[in-house]
């Protein structure tokens, strides 16, 4: 048994369904964000795993002792909340020593554990500060701080960097990473950043409509989504509807024929493509003079390019229809828009998803 | 919270709700009360206590008297604010610290001396305004002010009308077509809201009223005063009148009007 | 307001002699009535307004809340003529209650007047009690559902969550709205006007004699009297602002 499980918990708001059949397990030391679009009942579960709301339906159990009824203050759960909720009456001390005063711990104990964190979060000589006298930034660390301080079993981050500024919420980033393999503590986070949680896990949960999607390590959920959704929420893909003529593996993009990595394909009619647009590549029409008859060549007019400073994404416009290709450094510097292309790409980089094209 | 915690803070809001109720049973009850002094329950029931009410011609003419003066306080404070607020918020930053301190004034003075003072510099004045309507007008508006402000501003700030008149101006309109098209059809609310508070105030407002001008010019609360000395049923019709019509204005102002002394 | 200052430096002149009218037992014995009517009452109000308040907040539907706020908000404008009116009904020589204690039999004779201290400090809480709900809250709603949460994932109870976060973050609201609650009630004049008249001298009533009455004419007195007012006033209403932009600070932060 996993070290935090969920089993097909069930969630309901009014006549709102939030969470259908939810199972879920978490290992010991790991860090598991769980990524989805809003409304998709990922703060909920995090909510049912703090205990600030029951579940209807469905069991939690932590270290294999089923803690479903347990008030929040017996599961040794804390939580990161993503306004914070820092006590503005408290200074930066009082706040990160709250959790041991409700334990009752000695008053020494209790200044060398606060000291003990402000230096793990960085945050040494602000203890007398209220939280309103603080960055956004350093009102986050506390907040970390303040979770960690009763040495809790697992540690819940709901969307902890989403208030912070775009430089701040990088730097917090690998702070957060790094405190938590220091502490090696069991970490669920929340977030609607795909990057954010596929730079920072250990796995990821992808959610939607209060389903799981799928769950995997962050490159396998990059690599290989194993639906639409997946392939279309975590990163950026093209989606190219292609027409299979008869049994055999070649199918048609327009009329282009594309080659495709074998599988089966159960006689599916329509599929979609998925292609990163980092995998695909530009050429000059003329150096591929006397392959256009090959496969995996698709030739089209560049109509926009957009620098994005490690990358430069181009929109190729292939028979009335749009796709990215993205080139790295200074590879790019030589097309232009207006340019004619012709895009290519190895049949190992797509993902196929049968049933034909997008809702 | 535990159980016994909930049970004292219910019986805490029963408590608040029949002591505000208690006093109006009993004050609509004895209006429509025949007799009601010899025995627990009234001897019988009449609305001739109302219909007499309605046929005085005094009770009319102190109406007249009160609506005479909220209107007057309405149309003045919202001419004099409006514009003031919206030049402060969208170019003088600086007086709207101003203005707000101004407006908390009639807080820290309270009315009867407002009156005084009133009555003191004007009594000393060559010109004949000590003791008239028209000053007592003009005190009133003044004691407008600060609802028609707080309720104005409130609004202003919530829909973010600087932004609002800013992008109209950016688009190329002039000033008198945004008035009528953006400042106006976005503040109303704020103006009536306000409207609302100055009419229950001024309709219930006692002290300037009685201190400035007393019998001569009676307001609705004046004439109230003199009523309840002769006949205490009269008075507690005109009670119930006054508590009903505090009652539905409070209703139609609740949402924005509850918050204006608020702390947040 | 100017006029204000216009009228007491004119009386005033040079000298500040007329304040040494107010040691006078007549006046002294006005404001220190005043004084405590208004601390009462307040914390009356207090005492009694806030658990109602939390009531409405945390255990009524939001129906319920409006429908009570609204009554409430109709009660604290309420004072004046019409609200000494049904109080003498309830409460008077001849009122309902005061029949009805003795028709019962469960009281020989009656305990006290409404025309006292007593019976002002009834009707003061008449609009005192909602009034200070109605102030309060805007407060209650801004203390955060997540300040509670956090308290319990950090292994707290609702016990440790008031004494540690609740009423201390509440506190400058709670002071700020006594202070309201004490001006309200010291600047009060219809209600206790029209329930004693000039029986009963609070400063307002005091002063409106020495400047308009027929016995004890006096402006010079009244200037003094409306100054000390205005000075006491001033204090705790500069005071109430530095509150108000503590508890802003702290609940927007």
């Amino acid at each position: 048994m996993a070290y935090l499980e969920m089993e097909s918990v069930e969630k309901s708001f009014a006549k709102n369904r939030v969470l259908t059949h939810f199972n879920l397990s978490i290992e010991k030391g790991e860090f598991t964000t769980l990524v989805g679009p809003s409304g998709c009942g990922k703060t909920t579960t995090l909510r049912i795993l703090a205990g600030l709301e029951r579940p209807d339906r469905g069991t939690i159990s932590l270290e294999g002792v089923p803690i479903t009824d347990w008030p929040p203050q017996r599961r040794q759960i804390s939580m990161v909340f993503q306004s914070y909720a820092l006590f503005p009456n408290l200074t930066v001390f009082g706040n990160i020593a709250f959790g041991l005063w409700a334990k009752r711990i000695d008053r020494l104990t209790v200044e060398r554990e606060v000291m003990n964190l402000l230096d793990i979060v960085g945050l040494k000589g602000l203890e007398n500060r209220f939280p309103h006298e603080l960055s956004g930034g350093q009102q986050q660390r506390v907040a970390l701080a303040r979770a960690l301080a009763p040495r809790p079993k697992v540690l819940l981050l709901d969307e902890p960097l989403s208030a912070v500024d775009a430089v701040v919420r990088l730097r917090l980033r690998e702070e957060l990473k790094r405190i938590q393999r220091e502490l090696g503590i069991t970490t669920v986070m929340v977030t609607h950043d795909q990057e954010e949680a596929l730079s920072i896990s250990d796995r990821v949960v992808v959610m939607n409509g209060g389903r799981i999607e799928q769950v995997g390590t962050p490159v396998e959920i990059y690599r290989h989504p194993v639906n639409r959704f997946v392939a279309q929420f975590i990163g950026f893909s093209n989606a190219l509807r292609v027409e299979r003529k008869g049994d055999s593996q070649e199918v048609f993009f327009h009329h282009y024929p594309i080659n495709l990595p074998p599988l089966s394909l159960n006689g599916e009619k329509r599929l979609t493509l998925y292609v990163r647009p980092e995998t695909l590549r530009l050429h000059r029409p003329h150096e591929l003079r006397g392959r256009e008859y090959d496969t995996n060549l698709l030739p089209g007019i560049i109509r926009l390019r957009a620098f994005y400073g490690a990358i430069t994404r181009f929109e190729v416009m292939v028979n009335g229809e749009i796709i990215w290709v993205d080139v790295p450094g200074h590879e790019a510097d030589s097309w232009q828009e207006g340019d004619e292309v012709v895009v290519s790409f190895s049949p190992q980089e797509v993902r196929i998803i049968t049933g034909g094209g997008e809702q | 919270m535990g159980f016994g915690v909930e049970l004292v803070l219910v019986l805490a809001l029963i408590f608040m709700l029949i002591y505000i109720l208690f006093p109006v049973g009993a004050m609509i009850l004895f209006s429509v009360a025949t007799r009601w002094d010899r025995t627990v329950w009234p001897e019988g029931y009449t609305l001739s206590a109302y219909s007499t009410l309605f046929r005085d011609r005094e009770f009319w003419i102190a109406l007249y008297h009160s609506t005479v003066l909220a209107l007057t306080a309405i149309a003045l404070s919202a001419f004099l604010i409006v514009p003031a607020l919206l030049t402060a918020e969208l170019t003088l930053p600086r007086v709207k610290k101003f203005i707000e301190a101004f407006s908390l004034a009639p807080f820290v003075i309270p009315s009867v001396l407002f009156a005084l003072g009133l009555v003191e510099t004007y009594a000393s004045l060559p010109i004949p305004l000590y003791g008239t309507p028209v000053l007592l007008t003009l005190a009133n508006t003044v004691l407008a002010f600060p609802l028609m402000y707080r309720s104005v501003e409130n609004k202003m700030h919530t829909i973010g009308l600087a932004k609002m008149v800013e992008s109209a101006i950016t688009l190329g309109a002039r000033m008198p077509f945004v008035t009528y098209r953006v400042i106006l059809p976005n503040l109303w609310s704020g103006i009536v809201n306000g409207s609302l508070l100055i009419l229950s105030m001024v309709l219930s407002e006692f002290a300037l009223a009685n201190l400035m001008v007393g019998g001569s010019w009676p307001t609705l609360s004046v004439y109230l005063y003199s009523v309840m000395r002769v006949d205490g049923q009269a008075a507690s019709v005109l009670s119930v009148v006054s508590f009903t019509f505090t009652w539905l204005l409070t209703s139609l102002v609740t949402v924005g009007g509850v918050r204006r002394y608020g702390l947040s | 307001m100017t006029i204000f200052w216009r009228s007491i430096q004119g009386e005033g002149t040079i000298t500040f002699s007329h304040y040494l009218f107010l040691l006078r037992p007549l006046y002294l014995k006005s404001l220190v009535q005043s004084i405590f009517l208004s601390l009462l009452t307040a914390f009356l109000g207090m005492l009694f307004g806030f658990p109602a308040a939390l009531a409405l907040q945390h255990l009524l539907s939001h129906r319920q809340k409006n429908i009570s706020i609204t009554l409430a908000a109709t009660a604290a404008n309420f004072a004046g003529v019409p609200l000494a009116v049904a109080f003498m009904i309830l409460l008077g020589l001849n009122g309902f209650l005061t029949r009805l204690l003795f028709h019962r039999g469960f009281m020989s004779s009656v305990p006290f007047t409404l025309y006292s201290f007593t019976g002002l400090v009834l009707l003061y809480l008449y609009f005192q009690i909602p009034l200070f709900v109605v102030l309060i809250m805007p407060a209650l709603e801004g203390l955060r559902k997540e300040w509670r949460e956090a308290v319990s994932t950090l292994g707290g109870n609702g016990y440790l969550y008031w004494v540690k976060v609740g009423f201390p973050v509440l506190s400058p609201a709670l002071l700020g709205c006594f202070i309201l609650l004490y001006a309200n009630s010291f600047g009060a004049y219809a209600t206790a006007f029209a329930l004693v008249g000039a029986k009963f001298r609070l400063l307002p009533i005091q002063i409106s004699l020495a400047v308009a009455g027929n016995v004890g004419y006096d402006p010079h007195a009244a200037s003094a009297m409306a100054m000390v007012m205005i000075a006491g006033l001033l204090v705790l209403f500069s005071f109430y602002i530095r509150l108000r932009k503590r508890f802003a600070l702290w609940v927007s932060g």
